[in-house]
């Protein structure tokens, strides 16, 4: 009798359709009627059924991950800086595509699924003693171990006085058959928009592992989608930068339709990765993508629009990495517009290469010159140009106060990736283990993170998620399980929704994701039925994104030897490094 | 070498142990209780322990049944299916060997501290449930005087009695260290307000207060204190009591001495704080006494002149010590006994030599204006040659009687001897005298020494102590009074007598009065001469009854002037004055007043005896002569006490019987210069000898009784048990 | 202030200066007290206390990281600092003199031994770790025996393979004689505490000795063997100075709980016999 109350069925994909993920009030049941009538959305219709397996058949996609959305005129459907995991496409009524930013960040958001300070004070005596305890029985029981997010009321806010908003802001409307939100739902971005109702609408909302599906099998869509992107947010994306802010409307179309979309390296890079680990540092710097080389011909500036670069430096016969640049960091800015204002004809001073994967936007020189350097105010051009200095050996690494040995470890470890990285100064760490139990404690008696890594000058980078920026764990989960928070991206597991196949950490680089036996309160393990093998769950850092505390590693260490660090910020890294 | 090991071969040249893949590394968890015991091999089984430490261990895996064969489910991540495959019954052939968790490092932890807890606890109840528990929780040993308290805490500490276990549960609430110091107080009463600063009564403190404040002002405390009474404020005197154990700290070991007291402990009170001794300290301003010396003797007089010339030069002094000693205690320096001391010489004047008159007229007959009293002012015989006016003893046993009194007050100030004719009312109140004089003197030949005393203790209004009616009587004998008046008044009688029946005199003529016997050829000594060594005596005249002063310390003198001195407390306060002016004035016989000074606080009164130190008397300052007579240099006692160079009128006035109440500074100077502290600071200074408050100073001021047993009387039981 | 962005130095500074700050007070309080005859003993006796309670909440706040209270490190630094100031509350209160009592004087020994393993335990925790992080891989304690059993499969495996490939006993002989205790005992405690590398020379040396005596073939499995020895004795190091870093605790703790239990009682007998 022990063993049925372990035996249960191993959770598949589809188990939980993407619409039971919405609270009842929200949710819409979606009929096989309701499926026909989106299939002959013409978007749909276009596509080749026969292109999809049986298995997962673009009716099932349709089914499983969609879901029917009502919205009131005014309501938000995706907030600009939020995460998102899935697209829509406008059904009735209209979206409306709000282009200039609004005063509210994400950054300002309360987690929706935060814990009261009682219900925090409860895990004294409520989390289990054993490990990995479940309880899979009643799935939707409130004991259910693990967190699932729930899309909660306050997020679908009812936009104050709608006009206000539009009266002064630039706005687009949809019209029904539009598709939005794809662009977060598969670069593993935020949303770049804000997008309300226009009037009372209906929405489809697909996330994003059927929108990969559908993008697979069918090449049309495929370049639908890139149409979009070109059509809905590279102006944006141009207007967040500093040096286009200044143009009117006509210039801005006439630099966006002479920008370039390039990409490096692999979109899924962490599958090459494991074997270029192998190679040494001059071979792997040799074996990335170059984007632009030192010594040539400043021809144009790239905008890193996702992914990571390399900024590096020809030292005697190898290359030496002087810094890295994220998403919004433009490269060969300096050089086109010292030419330009200094009458110069200076080559690129570093080299540009994609670290795994890059996706870059390239504006000519022609065009800067002819369009954007004459009314670029004085207060954006770089300070006159001298020649750097840094040519030979110096311990800091030029542009940073971080030693080139830590940052050559940081940008070939590919750290730079994380959001969130657990850092452990090992000379001041005590090896107490506060910060595990403290972890344990605030995840149901289990740690989530080892407190072992790869340490380069006494600084360790522990086996704990990072919350990448680029979060390459999510590509291959089949039931988007492991997913962004919308507010502020960070990567979590759903728990109910996982069904231990491992993907994901398999996918993970830094391999910072455990996959941990789920096990009943008495610590004995839950056995498929069919199968008989343990039922497993991929478990990793929240970054306690459901207590009222924040990381509790972090606050647990009493000698201020563990850190979650933004790697995108080198100068919060170089500060935190020499602070001791 | 992979790229993981870069790190690690910077820091070291070894192959690395570790391996951070998830499927090479799964979480440690700490927090667990309990530990695989297979950790330490690294063969942890999936089950791993249960709650309570047991291990769970099976197989590795559960076969699985398709159609009729079994299955090996091992799951990948412990090696896939095994080689050899279930057994046919369907069961794992590879069974997990069991273990014996551990407990992790946490739980030993935890235990150790149940453990602490618990020892803790134990030793605790042992402590306190034991009946020798108190001597562990006693703070320390007892001092030496206590030491006999022993183990009987409940002596010192309120209701503590039995094994301290009871303790806790005793009197809710704390036992206040006041009532603990009523406890002290048993074994050391400390007057009325024990526990009050310096054990003085507000209503004294107080005053003395004031004055020190008058003296050097509220005085600026020290800004350490200032800071320190920011923070906490002292009691102020009188408000609250302080309990013993402020000052005096028990339980410090056998040889702790409880008396000892810190300046900063006084100085909390006194804020005008000072260095030392040397510095600071206020100069002695009164020295040496409140009161006048109860002897006056001027010591310049006596080395300047007396000692000089050639009578005393046999018996003058050599060394101070020939007058002086020390008391018992050897605290202060005491005056040697009369006889000594001053006998030598003084023995003789007292007793009437180079006296104004050597002795004192007790009952005289006045003389009466003969010519007018007659007829209906007849007094009957009266001595004609009484020519000596009414006098104060005569005056005062008198106005005894108040029938007198009338007359008395009638006549004051008038010359019995020459009385106006026509003023009736005086010659009435003469003749009435005259016939109280004359029933006083037949009473006192009838009744005797009881009527002296009846008038005595009616004029005094109070009883008198028989001490002080044989003083005031002195022997006087019916021989001493008949040889004076029988002769004079020679039918007093049957004059009397008549007047008292009769109302009046009835004229009858004159009885001329016998002849007095003829002188022998011998002539007698002088009648005062005859009374040398005192006694009574009728100087001259026949109707003078004297009384000739017996030596130093007179009974008869000494007991009027004590019956007199305070004369607004008796009945006739004008007239007892009187008999005091009489018995006081400079050269009266006797010559008291020229030594024993009168004082007038707190009532008048007579000092018959030299100043001698109250052993149960604790006053503010202490000091020991005796301990410092060793240290004196060739200047001796002048070292401290020198000579006062002048003589001045404050001699004088310390001379006069009139002697002012409280020798102040100002006007006053003594025999002695003032001793100047400086005298002092010379040894009492930092690092030599002690210099702080307490040398010198006592606390708890006043009279305290020592404790003596009070053990009741009770009657012998009977020799054989009956009565 | 943001703990993040102050250096630990003027983070030191502030701790010292406020330590300065509340240990003058302390003082002078107890001055005031004395110096106004009110009865000092008993209010630093109850500050004491209050201290010492405030210190042990720090083990509480541990248990309870999902509430927002602070960070550990500010509580560390408080602990530190509060801890040192309690030193002087026990000094005021009690004097430098031996207590006469025997419920005081076992009260006076826990405070001292509590206080004493506190400073060790900060003194280690500020100057073991830095050595334990260049000298050798870092290990997680609780992983050190299955490792150092490893190690010692290892090492056998590569004796059996000398013995199999070269038909020669030399390293197996070495190894019976030599290795075997050291690779499957926990060796030379004090040695990794205090210093480095002197254990295992005696040993290196003997291997050097025994090298005439290997051709080729052995002499390359030999050097991997002497690699290995390093590897062990690393995982010695670790797990001494590791072990220590938690051994003070088991002194500092428990014996922390027996003294708040005395102190209670002390305190009580005080209050209630004064």
């Amino acid at each position: 009798m022990a063993d049925d109350t372990q035996d249960i069925n191993r959770p598949q994909r589809w188990d939980i359709p993407f619409q039971s993920e919405l609270p009842e009030d929200l949710a819409i049941p979606m009929s096989e009627q309701d499926v026909e009538r989106m299939l002959q959305i013409p978007l749909f219709r276009k596509m080749d059924a026969s292109r999809f397996p049986k298995n997962t058949s673009l009716h099932d996609i349709l089914l499983n991950d969609s879901r029917m959305r009502r919205f009131k005129a005014g309501d938000v459907i995706v907030r600009q800086g939020d995460y998102g995991n899935s697209a829509f496409i406008v059904l009735s009524g209209s979206a409306r595509v709000i282009l200039d930013k609004l005063g509210e960040t994400s950054k300002e958001r309360q987690e929706t699924d935060r814990k009261s300070f009682f219900s925090a004070l409860a895990q004294r005596w409520r989390n289990p003693r054993m490990p990995e305890v479940r309880n899979l029985r009643d799935r939707t029981s409130k004991h259910s171990y693990g967190e699932t997010e729930f899309i909660s009321r306050s997020e679908a806010v009812f936009v104050q006085d709608i006009n206000v908003i539009v009266k002064d802001k630039k706005t687009v409307d949809l019209p029904a058959g539009e598709l939005f939100g794809e662009i977060a739902a598969l670069s593993r971005t935020a949303r770049t928009t804000t997008v309300i109702a226009g009037a009372d609408s209906e929405m489809l909302e697909i996330r994003w592992q059927g929108l990969r599906e559908i993008r697979l099998r069918s090449p049309e869509f495929k370049e639908y989608i890139d149409k979009l992107y070109r059509d809905h947010s590279l102006k944006n994306h141009l207007r967040e930068t500093a040096m286009f802010r200044h143009l009117d409307d006509p210039t801005l179309e006439i630099v966006a339709a002479a920008t370039e979309f390039l990409t490096f390296g692999n979109f899924e890079w962490y599958a090459s990765y494991s074997k270029i680990r192998e190679a040494t540092a001059s071979e792997r710097i040799q074996k990335e993508p170059v984007v632009a080389q030192e010594g040539h011909y400043p021809n144009g500036v790239y905008l890193v629009r996702s992914g990571f670069a390399r900024l590096s430096e020809a030292y005697n016969n190898v290359e030496r990495t002087v810094s890295y640049l994220g998403r919004g960091q433009i490269f060969g800015f300096e050089e086109a517009a010292t030419n330009w204002k200094e009458k110069k004809d200076l080559p690129f001073q570093r080299s540009l290469r994609a670290v795994g994967y890059v996706d870059v936007l390239f504006v000519p020189t022609a065009i800067l010159e002819q369009h954007v350097f004459p009314s670029l105010p004085a207060s954006e051009f770089p300070p006159p140009y001298t020649r750097p200095v840094s040519r030979g050996w110096s311990p800091d690494s030029p542009d940073t106060k971080i030693s080139t040995e830590m940052m050559e470890f940081i940008v070939e470890q590919r750290f730079i990736n994380g959001t969130a990285a657990m850092i452990i100064d090992m000379d001041r760490c005590t090896r107490c283990d506060d910060c595990v139990r403290a972890c344990a404690a605030a995840h149901d008696n289990n740690p989530r993170f080892l407190r072992h890594g790869p340490i380069e000058e006494g600084f360790m980078i522990a086996n704990a998620c990072m919350h990448c920026q680029d979060p390459v764990c999510m590509i291959g989960c089949p039931t988007g399980a492991i997913h962004r928070k919308s507010a502020h991206g960070h990567v979590v597991i759903n728990d109910l929704t996982c069904i231990g196949c491992a993907t994901c950490a398999n996918s993970c680089p830094y391999s910072n994701i455990q996959m941990v036996t789920a096990r009943n309160a008495d610590g004995q393990p839950f056995y498929d039925k069919a199968t008989n093998q343990p039922i497993q769950k991929a478990a990793k850092c929240d970054l306690c994104s459901t207590q009222i505390t924040g990381p509790a590693c972090a606050n647990a260490c009493p000698h201020d030897a563990l850190v979650r660090m933004d790697m995108r910020s080198v100068d919060r890294l170089a500060q935190w490094m020499n602070k001791r | 070498m992979g790229i993981w090991h870069g790190s690690y071969h910077e820091a070291t040249a070894m192959s690395r142990l570790q391996e951070f893949g998830f499927e090479k590394s799964v979480y440690e968890r700490p927090n667990q209780k309990w530990v695989c015991g297979h950790a330490r091999d690294g063969k942890c089984c999936l089950a791993g322990p249960d709650a309570h430490g047991n291990c769970t261990a099976t197989t590795e895996c559960r076969p699985l049944r398709k159609g009729d064969h079994w299955h090996c489910t091992r799951p990948a991540f412990l090696g896939g299916p095994c080689a050899e495959g279930p057994l046919p019954d369907g069961a794992c052939c590879r069974a997990i060997p069991k273990c014996t968790p551990i407990r992790s490092l946490r739980s030993w932890r935890g235990l150790t501290v149940v453990l602490a807890v618990a020892v803790t606890l134990a030793l605790l109840f042992l402590t306190f449930g034991s009946i020798h528990g108190n001597r562990v929780i006693s703070p320390g040993e007892l001092s030496f005087s206590h030491s006999s308290v022993g183990r009987d805490c409940s002596q010192c500490h309120g209701p503590l009695e039995g094994r301290p276990a009871g303790w806790l549960t005793a009197s809710a609430g704390s036992v206040a260290a006041h009532d603990n110091s009523q406890l002290c107080l048993n074994c050391h009463p400390l007057g009325e307000a024990p526990l009050q600063p310096h054990s003085l009564t507000a209503a004294r403190l107080s005053p003395l207060t004031e004055a020190i404040l008058k003296r050097d002002g509220a005085g600026t405390p020290p800004p350490s204190l200032e800071l320190a009474s920011f923070i906490a404020s002292p009691g102020r005197s009188g408000e609250n009591n302080i309990a013993c154990a402020t000052c005096h700290k028990e339980h410090r070991g056998n040889e702790a001495d409880l008396k000892k007291l810190t300046n900063r402990q006084c100085q909390s009170c006194h804020v005008t704080q000072f260095a030392s001794l040397e510095h600071g300290h206020p100069q002695f301003s009164d020295y040496a006494f409140h009161r006048p010396t109860r002897i006056l003797f001027d010591h310049q007089s006596h080395y300047q002149t007396h000692f000089k010339d050639a009578a005393a030069k046999n018996f003058a002094p050599d060394s101070c010590l020939n007058c002086h000693q020390t008391d018992l205690r050897g605290g202060t320096m005491t005056v040697k006994s009369f006889e000594t001391v001053c006998a030598s010489c003084h023995d003789a004047q007292i007793k009437g030599k180079a006296a104004v008159a050597p002795g004192i007229a007790f009952i005289v007959i006045p003389q009466m204006d003969d010519r007018v009293l007659n007829g209906q002012y007849a007094i009957g015989s009266w001595p004609a040659d009484a020519d000596q006016p009414l006098k104060p003893f005569l005056r005062l046993l008198l106005s005894a009687d108040p029938a007198m009194r009338p007359a008395l007050n009638q006549l004051e100030g008038t010359d019995l001897s020459n009385l106006p004719k026509t003023n009736t009312a005086k010659l009435k109140a003469a003749q009435s005298l005259a016939w109280g004089i004359k029933s006083f003197l037949f009473d006192l030949e009838t009744l005797g020494q009881d009527e002296l005393l009846k008038r005595i203790t009616l004029s005094a209004g109070r009883t008198l102590t028989d001490h002080e009616k044989e003083g005031l009587v002195a022997f006087i004998s019916s021989d001493a009074v008949r040889a004076t008046f029988t002769n004079t008044f020679t039918n007093l009688q049957n004059e009397v007598l008549d007047y008292r029946n009769h109302g009046k005199y009835a004229a009858t003529l004159m009885v001329p009065s016998p002849d007095v016997a003829k002188p022998g050829p011998v002539k007698p000594a002088a009648p005062d001469a005859w009374v040398n060594q005192g006694g009574w005596y009728s100087p001259d005249g026949l109707f003078n009854l004297s009384y000739h002063p017996r030596g130093h310390a007179d009974r008869f003198l000494s007991s009027w002037m004590n019956l007199t001195v305070d004369a607004d407390h008796t009945q006739d306060p004008g007239r007892a004055r009187a008999v005091f002016k009489e018995l006081s004035a400079p050269g009266a016989a006797g010559l008291c007043s020229k030594c024993h000074s009168i004082e007038e606080t707190p009532v008048r009164q007579v000092n018959w005896m030299a100043f001698h130190p109250d052993p149960i008397e604790h006053g503010f300052n202490r000091f020991s002569h005796s301990a410092h007579l060793s240290l004196l240099d060739t200047s001796g006692c002048q070292t401290c006490h020198p000579m006062n160079g002048t003589v001045n009128p404050g001699n004088a006035a310390m001379a006069s019987a009139s002697a002012t109440t409280s020798h102040d500074a100002s006007s006053f100077h003594g025999s002695f210069m003032m001793i100047d502290k400086r005298t002092c600071a010379t040894c009492h200074r930092p690092n030599q000898v002690r210099d702080d408050c307490l040398v010198c100073h006592n606390y708890h001021i006043g009279r305290f009784e020592p404790l003596v047993a009070n053990s009741k009387m009770v009657p012998l039981p009977p020799p054989n048990g009956k009565m | 202030m943001d703990e993040q962005t102050m250096t630990l130095e003027n983070r030191r500074y502030l701790g010292w200066t406020l330590f300065a700050v509340a240990a003058l007070f302390a003082w002078l309080l107890d001055y005031a007290l004395r110096v106004h005859l009110r009865r000092a003993g008993l209010v630093t006796g109850l500050m004491l206390f209050a201290v010492v309670i405030l210190l042990t909440l720090f083990n509480a706040r541990k248990k309870l990281p999902f509430l927002p209270l602070l960070r550990a490190s500010t509580w560390m630094q408080v602990h530190i600092y509060v801890g040192l100031l309690s030193c002087v509350l026990f000094l005021l209160h009690a004097g430098l003199k031996v207590p006469r009592g025997g419920l005081e004087t076992g009260l006076a020994v826990l405070f001292y031994l509590v206080s004493a393993s506190g400073v060790v335990g900060l003194a280690i925790s500020r100057w073991l770790p830095s050595r334990m992080t260049i000298l050798g891989e870092n290990v997680i304690f609780e992983r050190i025996p299955a490792l150092r059993t490893a190690v010692r499969c290892d090492v056998e495996d590569m004796v059996v393979e000398s013995v199999a490939k070269t038909q020669s006993s030399t390293i197996a002989d070495f190894y019976e004689l030599k290795l075997r205790n050291y690779f499957s005992r926990r060796c030379s405690f004090w040695h990794h505490i205090v210093g480095y590398g002197q254990p295992i020379l005696q040993l290196l040396s003997e291997a050097q000795a025994v090298d005439r005596y290997l051709n080729a073939e052995e002499r390359g499995i030999m050097t991997r063997i002497v690699e290995q020895i390093h590897v062990k004795n690393n995982l010695d190091f670790q797990q001494a100075r590791q072990g220590l870093l938690k051994a003070w605790l088991f002194i500092h703790i428990p014996l922390t709980y027996s003294m708040i239990l005395v102190a209670v009682v002390h305190g009580y007998l005080a209050w209630k016999l004064s």
